[in-house]
């Protein structure tokens, strides 16, 4: 019998053992894969089913196809386990309304509070294994914050309650819940208060703040007279550029690279600020997407870059003199590929 | 009291209103109204002439009022809330009353985002209830809203316009119980395509008892085409086309989808005719006024007494 | 609060033309709340403003400065040393504030940098819509707490238009709730939906801007001493 197997899929991570080969041996017997960036079509009519799906890499008007049978994959929705960590962090951290499931900067069953563990099936869809082996990880970590007789909390950002306006941005926007407001004696008033035990001082606030009332307390590095400025995350380009230059690299010329906490410290002013002082072009490099150490640091940076370039050309600067580029620690070579303008 | 208009007297008579709709020209052209008038004549008992429909401006409906009630036709003045205060509405009230004109239609308005003309300010002074009353006091009590006399004669019919399609469902006929308290007398619904629908509406209007306070009219619209019907529903808020409509409409040969929305309206007609508490039907036949006398006449509703 | 937004900075260079040195001037309360005009915005706005000139080849100079609130005189009046040299003020405070520093500063020439939206608050994080219209006759009281003069598009006082569908609002169904669905809603939970059966007479406007520019005094506020010293 002469069957036709269509697979369609989102994207082709092969990520549990002896998939690739069922893959490879998919491909060698005909089955046909196309991977999507939009759900397909599906239309039923009939008894018959159509499949319209356009295709990711020719972005040509859709193809389709009739079939006599279609296979839809289960998904796995969040139960009652999310409720707590949900209520917690006010939203649940990924797109498939689990509690932090796919980002690989997270050990197994950290969260973006620290501190705070979330485990079993409202982290992920979970198997009894997988739920006992986070258990433990969890159980790791606390042993590890309750080692220490005192635990002691680094202070990494601070808020001035003279200048907060108290408009909450950064409560709302801080990832790692580290952020409340609250009466401040000494200046008797109220203002944001940053819980230093939680803070790992990405600076996201620091970025959104519209009073520039907080600070963060390692001082911003020096930036050296160059064509090219680059700004990187410390958890990738920043790695990235440590492993390099451990194996003897040689800085291009006239690139300036600077470390920021998180890709979400660098703000619209950050950016307009090195081009005023005689930068030629900024780069942003920041971590992929889903593996941002702040959840969504790296998102929030991308978002002001993207309205900066539609904006800067009414400044009279062109917009590809502001770029921002994804990579993590390991991916040496797309640090090594930035050139001076 | 005397009657003056052509639609009362039917009403009074206790006979199934027709009444039409006429769009003014944009711009001056007293012809557009006249060519419309004739294919109107005799087949309708009144004439609702729009007050710049959709924020589009036209020629003032209360001239072109008075021009259908000089060609022997009788006109319903439609008025908006949108464009004039409560001075420039009864001012303008006084000057149709003046000029023949014994019918009004008071309505809101559409929002003039829609029109041709959206970066207009509006006024929404008052809104359709409020403007109803308005009228009822003028007429009935003589005096105006700030409380002066009103000199002279002065009477109308007073309309409105209900859109039993509307959100919240339950509240249209609130909506419309606060109308009949407020005076009106006859009332227009929106085009009807959703028959069930309409029916429950009417149903939830009977047991209120607010059929024997107003003389409803069930609006009818012929689709010219399936473009037309798919049109409305998906772009006219307020507008529920049933898919089999849009079905019917598309599913004849080339060339018959006219012929087929016809058909639709005569049923529609015929459907209402049967309905408790539809008193009438008010044809909305949108720049189609050629094929209204033969949506009547296969009715059974032309010619008019 | 008052909801404002930034300009276009187009029109921010248009109307600093001639400008040679600018002060870039934000206020701490609305405008700072929504993300518009305060601090951080202003650094922005004076740096788009030098960088502007640079690229055009002309040489200006921008200064910043914010102050806690541009409509108090008091506050308005400590930014006068920082207008030493300055020959044009950009204010990114709402339309208040602007002419509360035109009228401090005569002489100068005072900028708006934002435009001044409405009365409202955020309905999520980076986006505000209009809660209030100031009609000057509160009638939350009637409406279940949901303003029909602000958020019906024809601020009616008797139910929905023939517009509202599912909720939302005909002028833009994707934006705007309908207000009448909401209070509706709200009348039926409070078990109140019988007083929307009464009819809302027609409006008294002469509260609201229509009765002419407005003013307010309290009866009970004790002069300040300046006034207060003249009386005695």
């Amino acid at each position: 019998m002469n069957i036709e197997v269509l697979f369609f899929l989102n994207s082709l991570q092969v990520a549990e053992r002896e998939l690739e080969e069922k893959y490879r041996e998919g491909r060698k017997s005909g089955v046909l894969f196309f991977p999507y960036n939009q759900l397909p079509a599906v239309r039923v009519a009939d008894k018959e089913i159509t499949v319209s799906h356009k295709d990711i890499f020719t972005e040509g008007s859709p193809g389709s196809w009739t079939c006599d049978f279609l296979v839809v994959d289960e998904k796995a929705a969040p139960g009652w386990e999310v409720d707590w960590p949900t209520r917690m962090f006010n939203a649940p951290s990924d797109r498939e309304g689990f509690f932090s499931s796919s980002n690989p900067t997270a050990l197994p069953a950290e969260s973006g509070r620290k501190g705070v563990f979330v485990v079993g099936n409202s982290r992920a869809n979970s198997s009894t294994e997988e739920s006992l082996a986070e258990a433990s990880a969890a159980a790791a970590g606390v042993s590890v914050l309750l080692a220490k007789p005192e635990i002691e909390a680094e202070t990494h950002a601070t808020v001035d309650p003279q200048k907060c306006a108290l408009c909450l941005t950064c409560v709302r926007v801080c990832p790692h819940s580290a952020i409340d407001y609250g009466e401040y004696p000494e200046h008797k008033r109220s203002a944001a208060r940053i819980f230093d035990a939680a803070c790992i001082g990405c600076g996201i606030c620091v970025g959104e703040c519209p009073a520039r009332a907080i600070e963060l307390t390692t001082p911003a590095p020096e930036e050296k007279p160059a064509k090219t400025l680059v700004l990187c995350c410390k958890r990738s380009a920043q790695q990235a550029r440590e492993t390099l230059a451990a194996h003897k690299w040689t800085v291009p010329k006239d690139v300036c690279f600077v470390e920021v906490p998180c890709a979400g410290r660098v703000d619209t002013g950050l950016i307009l600020k090195a081009f005023e002082t005689g930068h030629e072009r900024v780069l942003v490099l920041g971590c992929h997407e889903d593996a941002c150490k702040s959840i969504y640091g790296n998102t929030a940076a991308q978002r002001r870059v993207d309205y900066l370039k539609k904006n800067l050309p009414a400044i009279g600067i062109a917009a590809d003199r502001l770029e921002m580029r994804r990579l993590a620690a390991s991916q040496v070579e797309r640090l090594a590929a930035v050139q001076p303008a | 009291m005397t009657i003056e208009s052509n639609l009362e007297r039917v009403l009074q008579a206790g006979k199934f209103a027709v009444t039409g709709e006429l769009g003014p020209p944009r711009g001056a052209d007293v012809e557009v109204i006249k060519k419309k008038a004739q294919l109107l004549k005799g087949h309708v008992d009144a004439v609702n002439v729009t007050d710049n429909q959709t924020a589009i401006v036209r020629m003032s409906s209360v001239a072109a009022c008075a021009l259908l009630s000089q060609l022997g036709l009788d006109p319903v003045l439609q008025m908006v809330c949108r464009d004039r205060n409560r001075i420039a509405l009864q001012s303008d009230l006084f000057g149709a009353y003046a000029l023949g004109i014994r019918n009004v239609l008071c309505l809101t308005g559409d929002h003039q985002k829609f029109g041709d003309h959206p970066t207009a300010k509006n006024v929404f002074d008052l809104d359709s209830i409020q403007l109803i009353q308005t009228v009822k006091r003028l007429r009935d009590e003589k005096k105006m809203l700030g409380g002066s006399d009103v000199q002279g004669e002065f009477k109308m019919l007073i309309g409105a316009a209900e859109n039993p399609f509307g959100d919240p469902f339950k509240f249209r006929v609130t909506r419309l119980a606060k109308k009949v308290a407020a005076g009106v007398q006859f009332l227009q619904t929106q085009c009807i395509f959703n028959l069930p629908k309409f029916k429950e509406w009417m149903k939830m209007v009977c047991d209120r008892g607010l059929h024997e306070k107003v003389a409803i009219f069930g609006g009818v619209t012929p689709i010219k085409s399936a473009g037309m019907a798919k049109y409305m529903k998906n772009s006219v808020a307020g507008m529920d086309v049933p898919d089999e409509i849009i079905k019917r409409v598309a599913g004849v040969p080339k060339g018959k989808a006219s012929e087929e929305g016809v058909k639709i309206a005569v049923e529609t007609i015929q459907q209402l005719k049967e309905t408790p508490g539809v008193r009438g039907i008010h044809m909305m036949a949108i720049e189609w006024e050629e094929m209204v006398p033969k949506i009547l006449q296969q009715a059974g509703l032309s010619p008019r007494p | 609060m008052i909801i404002a937004e930034q300009k276009p900075f187009e029109r921010i260079v248009e109307m600093t033309a001639k400008a040679r040195n600018i002060l870039v001037a934000g206020c701490g309360t609305c405008v700072t709340v929504c993300l518009a005009g305060g601090a951080k915005e202003v650094a922005v706005v004076a740096s788009k403003l030098r960088l502007a000139a640079q690229n055009a080849g002309r040489k200006i100079t921008v200064t910043e400065a914010t102050i806690e609130r541009q409509c108090e005189n008091e506050f308005v009046e400590k930014l006068a040393p920082a207008l030493k040299g300055v020959d044009t003020v950009v204010s990114l405070a709402c339309g208040i504030g602007v002419q509360f520093l035109a009228e401090a500063f005569q002489n100068l020439p005072i900028l708006p940098g934002v435009n001044t939206r409405f009365l409202g608050a955020p309905s999520k994080q980076g986006t505000w819509q209009e809660k209030c219209m100031a009609c000057g006759d509160c009638r939350l009281d009637k409406t279940a707490g949901v303003c029909p003069m602000a958020r019906c598009s024809k601020n009616l006082l008797n139910g929905p238009c023939g517009g509202s569908a599912n909720g939302k609002c005909e002028v833009n169904p994707q934006k705007i709730e309908c207000a009448w669905q909401l209070i509706i809603d709200r009348m039926e939970k409070l078990g109140r939906l019988d007083e929307l059966e009464a009819i809302t007479p027609p409006n008294d406007w002469s509260t609201a801007h229509d009765g002419g520019v407005r003013e307010t005094a309290s009866e009970q506020a004790v002069p300040a001493k300046t006034e207060a010293m003249k009386s005695v």
